[in-house]
C-alpha cells in the first residue's frame, strides 16, 4: 500500500487530506520526531496514525502474508474515552484497506483476562494514557514488550503538559528511547501560547530531528451572554449562577443537546437539582457527569450523549476532553472560564465540522462577572491564548518512577541518570540529587546510624529492586500523580457504588441524614470504614457535598482584557457591547460611590464596617498572584506597627481585614508597592509554609509516603495512613534538606504564587499613580472579596496576646 | 511553666502545658496518646517517616517524670502505635531508669502488642476501664453514673479559637464536659480533632508555654 491508496481511501469517505497530514506522514516516514498542532475534529488523528501504518507496510512489505510482528506504536490518550474513539477510527481503516493490524486499548477498564491475552500475543498498536503505560513498566520483562516499538504517539499533549502526568510522560518516553534511541515520538496538540516549549519538553534532548506541523485551521467561536432581566436585582458576589437558570431552561428546549459546563462539582450537582426542580420534564432525560461520580456513570453518560440520546448534560472539566459528541449542538459556561484556551476548548464540545461557527452561551454567576463576556470576546478577536507551564524538577514522580522500575527489573542508576538527565523536566538534576533520591527510596534518606527497618528498595550487585512482594503491590496500586483526598465510597444498599465523596464532608453526618449526590437525595444508612452506605430519600432537601480542589486563577490574558475593557469604558461612544451597557449601572455606583480605575490608576479602598478596618487593593491579576501580593502588603503594613490582618482575594482584587486602624496612609508613602527583590519580599512576607504544606499533600502521595489503603483494609493498615502534613512536619523539623520539601516550596513560587506574573503586575502598578478612596460604604468591586469566607491570616502580634484578645471577646458574648 | 488547676471530687490536678496532667492527691502524671514507635512502624513499611521524629516524645516523658517524680504514671491508652518494633526497647529503656516508678496503662484501640511486651517491663495492663474511687480512667468515652467522673483520650482534641476581623487560632486542648475530662494527645506525630463549642464545656487551650482556660 501507499500514500496513493490512502489518498484514495480519504476520497471514499468524501474527505480530503490536508496539507497538515501529508506533511506528517512524509515526516514520520523520514524518521523525523515531532508535535503536530492542530484541533478537535480537523482528522488530526489521521496525520498520525497514518504516519505509523505507512512506515509498517514499509518495513514489512509481505504484511498480508507474513505472521504479523510485535508491537509497532504506542498511542497516549490522556483519558480512557479517547482510547474508544483512537481504536475505533484506526481499526476501521485497517479493515477498509484490508490490512491484517491489530489494534487493542490497555487502560483500568481492561480486563486480567485481556491483560494475558496482550502479553502473550502483543497488538501491533497500543491505546493506553501515561498511568497504565508506568504499569507496564512496573512489570517483569517490559523491555521485551518493547523490542519492536518505533513510534510512540502523544495524543491532547496540550492536556498533559502542565501537570505531572506530563511529566509521567516524559519519564516514561525516557526509559523507551534508552530501549530505542531511534524511537520517534509523536505530540498532537491543540494551540497553546507556548506551543515551541510543547514541542521541546515532550521530545527532550535526545538528539533526534525533529519537527513542527501547524494545521492552520480557523476556528470560529461566537459569545453570547445570558443577561439577568434587571441588573440591579442580580447578586453582587457569588459563584453558583442559578439565578439565571430559568433563562437556560429554553436554551434547552430549542436545542438537540446541550453540554453545560460548571466550575465545580458541587455547582454541577446543585445545577442538576435546580433544573430538574425548574422543569420536571427533564427528568430521564438530563443527567450530571463529573469527575466524582463512578466510572460507569460517567461512562453511561458518554455513550448516551453520543448516542443523541440525552437532551442535557450537566458537567465540570470532566468534559473538556473525550470523544466528539456529534448530537451535541450547544454549550453553554457557567461561571468564569478562567481562561480563553478553556474556553475555546469547550466552545469546540459541540460537534460542529471544523471551520463552522461554534456559538457559547455565558452565564455570569454575579454582576461584576458579566464583563468576562465581553473580555473573553477581545481576547478571541485578537486571538490570545494561555501558555501550559510545564512542571521541573518534580522529585516526587521521579521517586516514584524508580521504585516502579525497581519493582520491575530493577534498575542501574548509572543508566537511569543519563536517561533522565535528557528529559525537559529532569535535566538540571546533579548526581547528587539524584543519590538523594536512591537514598530515598533504600534507606528512608536516614542519617542515623541507629538500627533500622526500613527496606523499600534493596541494592543487589548494584541493582536496585524490590524485592518484597507486600511493597510491590502497594506500589502498583498507589502509582499515579492524581491525588485525590481520602474519598469514601457512596454505595447504595445493593452495592452499586455511586462514586466518592470526601472524608470531611461525610464526617459531619451521621447516619439518618440525608444529602444530595449524583443527581440523589441520600440517607445515610450506614457508614463503615471508607464506606457511605445510603438509601435514595424522600426528603426535600439534602446538604451538598464540596470537594477539595483549587480554585483555578484567572489567566493573565483573560486578567488583562478585564483590564482593558474597564479602562475604556468611560471613552466616548464606546459602550457597544451588551455585556457594558448592562454593567453601566454597577460601575456608576461604582465611581459614585469611590472610583471606576483606568489603566494608569490603581485603586485603594479603605472601608471600615462591624467587622473591623477593611483595605481593598485591585491589581486585577488572579487570585494566586493576589494571595502573594497581599502577604506582602500585610507585612510592610506590619512594620508600622503589630498587627493581624485576615485576608481574602478574588480574581480582581484583595482585601486586608483588621481588628485595629490600619495605618494605610502612613503604609502608602512607605513605598507600599517598591519591590527590590521578589524572592526575598516573598520570603519574608507569604506564609510560604502553610502554603508548601497545601502542595505537600500532593507530592506526599506521589511519592508514596501516604498510602490510601487498599479496598476493604484491615485495622492494621489503618496503622499506616497518616496525613502528608505529618510528614510536612517531620520534615519540616529533622529533615529541611529533603528535596521533596524543597519540591513544595518550589511549586508555591512557580504555580502557587505565579511568581513570573507577580513580577510583572508589580512592574505595571509601580507606573500607575495611587488612588486611595475612603468610600462609607463597601463598593461593587469590594463586596464578593468581602463575603469569601476562605481566608489566610497575617500576623505579627504575639500569639499569647492574640489569644488574650479573642478569650475576652468570647467571655463578652 | 503555667499551668492550670482542676478541682474534681476534691482532688487536685494540674493541666501541665506538655499535654499532660498531674493528680497531686494521688502522686500520679496521667498522659494519653502517646503514639510511640509511629516512626518505625511507617518506615517498616516503606514509608519514610524520618527516624528522629519518635525521640522527642520519650525526651519529653522523661522530663516530666523527673520533674514530678511521681509515684505512678498512668497512661490512657494508645501507648504503642502498632505491631512491635525496635522504639519499644526505647520506651524499655526509659522505664528501667525509673524503675521506682508504677506504670499503668489503660488499653486503647492501637495497643496491639503481645502481653509478654508489657510484662518484660512491667507495665500494668487494664484491659478495659480502671476504677479508682469515683474515678474512672479510660481510653474512649464510656458511660457514667452520677457521681462518677471519666477521664479518657483517643481523640486528640484540639480547639479553633476565633477573632475579631474572621481571626482564628487552633490549638491542643483538655475538653471537659459535664463529668468527662478528654486528655489532650501527648504524642507530637498525632493530629488534633477539632472539638464543637458548647456552653457546658469547659476548654483548657495548650500553647508552648502554658494552659489557658476559655
Amino acid at each position: 500500500m501507499t500514500e496513493k491508496e490512502i489518498l484514495a481511501w480519504f476520497k471514499n469517505q468524501h474527505w480530503k487530506a490536508h496539507a497538515f497530514q501529508q506533511e506528517t506522514w512524509k515526516a514520520m516516514l523520514e524518521g523525523y520526531s515531532g508535535l503536530v498542532n492542530a484541533p478537535t475534529g480537523s482528522g488530526k488523528t489521521y496525520s498520525v496514525w497514518f504516519g505509523i501504518l505507512l512506515e509498517y507496510l514499509k518495513k514489512h512489505p509481505d504484511y498480508k502474508t507474513k505472521k504479523k510482528p510485535g508491537l509497532q506504536a504506542l498511542w497516549i490518550t490522556p483519558i480512557r474515552a479517547l482510547a474508544k474513539e483512537i481504536d475505533y477510527a484506526t481499526t476501521r481503516s485497517c479493515k477498509d484497506l484490508d490490512i491484517p493490524f491489530e489494534v487493542a486499548i490497555r487502560s483500568g477498564d481492561t480486563t486480567t483476562a485481556q491483560k494475558t491475552k496482550q502479553k502473550k500475543n502483543m497488538p501491533q498498536l497500543l491505546v493506553t494514557t501515561p498511568e497504565s503505560l508506568h504499569l507496564l513498566l512496573s512489570q517483569k520483562g517490559y523491555a521485551d514488550m518493547f523490542k519492536d516499538l518505533s513510534t510512540v504517539v502523544v495524543d491532547e499533549w496540550h492536556e498533559l503538559i502542565g501537570s505531572k502526568r506530563g511529566v509521567q510522560m516524559e519519564l516514561a518516553l525516557s526509559r523507551l528511547k534508552g530501549l530505542n534511541p531511534e524511537l520517534k515520538t509523536w505530540g498532537i496538540s491543540a494551540t497553546i501560547g507556548n506551543l515551541e516549549e510543547a514541542k521541546d519538553v515532550l521530545l527532550g534532548n535526545y538528539g533526534n530531528p525533529t519537527k513542527m506541523i501547524r494545521a492552520e485551521l480557523p476556528k470560529r467561536v461566537e459569545i453570547e451572554t445570558i443577561f439577568p432581566d434587571k441588573v440591579e436585582n442580580f447578586p453582587w458576589s457569588g459563584f453558583v449562577g442559578t439565578k439565571l437558570l430559568p433563562k437556560v431552561v429554553p436554551i434547552i428546549h430549542a436545542s438537540n443537546s446541550v453540554l453545560i459546563f460548571t466550575n465545580t462539582r458541587s455547582q454541577s450537582e446543585i445545577w442538576y437539582r435546580q433544573l430538574l426542580e425548574a422543569e420536571p420534564g427533564f427528568a430521564g432525560i438530563i443527567a450530571l457527569h463529573h469527575g466524582s461520580l463512578d466510572q460507569k456513570t460517567r461512562t453511561w453518560v458518554e455513550d448516551n450523549l453520543h448516542a443523541g440520546k440525552l437532551k442535557a448534560v450537566i458537567c465540570t472539566s470532566s468534559l473538556d476532553l473525550g470523544v466528539d459528541f456529534s448530537a451535541v449542538d450547544t454549550v453553554v459556561q457557567v461561571g468564569s472560564p478562567k481562561g480563553v484556551a478553556r474556553f475555546m476548548q469547550r466552545a469546540g464540545r459541540s460537534g460542529h465540522s471544523p471551520g463552522a461557527l461554534s456559538r457559547i452561551y455565558f452565564v455570569p454567576t454575579n454582576s461584576l462577572e458579566i464583563i468576562e463576556g465581553a473580555a473573553m470576546r477581545e481576547s478571541i478577536k485578537r486571538g490570545v491564548v494561555e501558555s501550559r507551564v510545564p512542571y521541573i524538577r518534580s522529585f516526587d514522580v521521579l521517586v516514584q518512577y524508580l521504585v516502579t522500575l525497581a519493582v520491575a527489573d530493577g534498575f542501574k542508576p548509572e543508566i537511569i541518570y543519563a536517561e533522565i538527565k535528557k528529559t525537559f523536566c529532569y535535566a538540571s538534576v546533579t548526581p547528587d540529587e539524584f543519590a538523594w533520591a536512591l537514598q530515598f527510596i533504600t534507606n528512608g534518606g536516614n542519617s542515623l546510624d541507629a538500627y533500622d527497618e526500613f527496606h523499600k528498595v534493596i541494592i543487589e550487585d548494584g541493582i536496585y529492586k524490590v524485592t518484597s512482594r507486600a511493597i510491590a503491590s502497594r506500589h502498583r496500586l498507589s502509582m499515579g500523580t492524581i491525588v485525590s483526598y481520602s474519598a469514601m465510597q457512596v454505595k447504595y444498599l445493593s452495592g452499586k457504588r455511586l462514586g466518592s465523596i470526601e472524608e470531611n464532608f461525610i464526617s459531619k453526618l451521621k447516619p439518618g441524614d440525608v444529602f444530595w449526590f449524583s443527581g440523589n437525595n441520600l440517607e445515610i444508612v450506614h457508614i463503615h470504614h471508607m464506606d457511605v452506605l445510603v438509601r435514595k430519600s424522600k426528603a426535600k432537601k439534602g446538604l451538598i457535598p464540596s470537594w477539595q480542589g483549587g480554585r483555578m486563577p484567572l489567566s493573565s490574558q483573560l486578567a488583562e482584557m478585564i483590564r482593558y475593557k474597564i479602562d475604556h469604558f468611560f471613552d466616548p461612544g464606546t459602550i457597544e457591547e451588551e455585556e457594558l451597557k448592562k454593567l453601566k449601572e454597577l460601575f456608576d455606583l461604582q465611581a459614585k460611590r469611590s472610583h471606576l480605575p483606568t489603566n494608569n490608576e490603581f485603586l485603594i479602598e479603605y472601608v471600615q464596617s462591624r467587622e473591623g478596618y477593611h483595605v481593598f487593593m485591585y491589581p486585577f491579576e488572579g487570585r494566586f498572584v493576589h494571595e502573594g501580593m497581599a502577604a506582602i502588603v500585610a507585612r510592610k503594613i506590619s512594620e508600622i506597627q503589630p498587627i493581624t490582618f485576615s485576608v481574602a482575594m478574588n480574581d480582581y482584587g484583595f482585601e486586608l481585614l483588621s481588628d485595629q486602624e490600619i495605618p494605610i496612609e502612613e503604609a502608602l508613602e512607605l513605598d507600599l508597592f517598591g519591590i527590590e527583590n521578589l524572592e526575598k519580599e516573598i520570603q519574608l512576607s507569604v506564609n510560604a509554609t502553610e502554603m508548601a504544606r497545601r502542595r505537600f499533600r500532593e507530592i506526599a502521595s506521589i511519592a508514596g509516603l501516604v498510602f490510601q489503603g487498599f479496598p476493604g483494609k484491615s485495622a492494621k493498615t489503618r496503622h499506616l495512613q497518616a496525613n502528608a502534613e505529618l510528614f510536612f512536619k517531620v520534615f519540616e523539623q529533622y529533615d529541611s534538606g529533603n528535596l521533596l520539601l524543597r519540591q513544595a516550596y518550589d511549586e508555591v513560587l512557580d504555580f502557587q504564587l505565579e511568581i513570573q506574573r507577580m513580577r510583572k503586575a508589580y512592574n505595571r502598578i509601580n507606573k500607575q499613580k495611587l488612588v486611595l478612596v475612603r468610600p462609607d460604604k463597601p463598593t461593587p468591586f469590594a463586596y464578593p472579596i468581602m463575603v469569601d469566607r476562605m481566608r489566610g491570616k497575617f500576623t505579627n502580634e504575639k500569639l499569647e496576646d492574640r489569644l488574650f484578645k479573642m478569650k475576652t471577646q468570647l467571655e463578652k458574648e | 511553666m503555667s499551668a492550670q488547676l482542676l478541682t474534681i471530687h476534691g482532688q487536685v490536678f494540674e493541666l501541665l502545658p506538655q499535654k499532660a496532667m498531674y493528680w497531686r492527691d494521688a502522686e500520679t502524671l496521667i498522659v494519653s496518646d502517646l503514639h510511640l514507635g509511629k516512626a518505625s512502624h511507617f518506615r517498616k513499611n516503606g514509608m519514610a517517616l524520618p527516624m528522629q521524629s519518635g525521640m522527642e516524645d520519650l525526651q519529653q516523658l522523661d522530663f516530666l517524670l523527673r520533674l514530678y517524680n511521681p509515684k505512678r504514671l498512668l497512661i490512657l491508652g494508645d501507648l504503642f502505635h502498632s505491631e512491635y518494633n525496635q522504639e519499644w526497647e526505647l520506651f524499655g529503656a526509659l522505664r528501667r531508669k525509673h524503675a521506682e516508678i508504677i506504670f499503668q496503662l489503660v488499653r486503647g484501640n492501637h495497643d496491639i502488642l503481645k502481653d509478654h511486651h508489657y510484662e518484660k517491663y512491667d507495665i500494668a495492663l487494664h484491659l478495659n476501664t480502671l476504677h479508682e474511687n469515683d474515678f474512672i480512667f479510660s481510653h474512649d468515652k464510656v458511660p457514667v453514673k452520677e457521681k462518677q467522673f471519666c477521664i479518657t483520650g483517643h481523640i486528640h482534641p484540639g480547639f479553633v479559637l476565633h477573632g475579631k476581623g474572621k481571626q482564628s487560632i487552633t490549638l491542643p486542648c483538655f475538653y471537659k464536659k459535664k463529668n468527662t475530662l478528654i486528655m489532650p494527645a501527648f504524642g507530637w506525630l498525632t493530629g488534633l480533632a477539632h472539638m464543637p463549642y458548647d456552653k457546658v464545656a469547659e476548654v483548657f487551650v495548650l500553647t508552648e508555654a502554658a494552659v489557658h482556660r476559655i
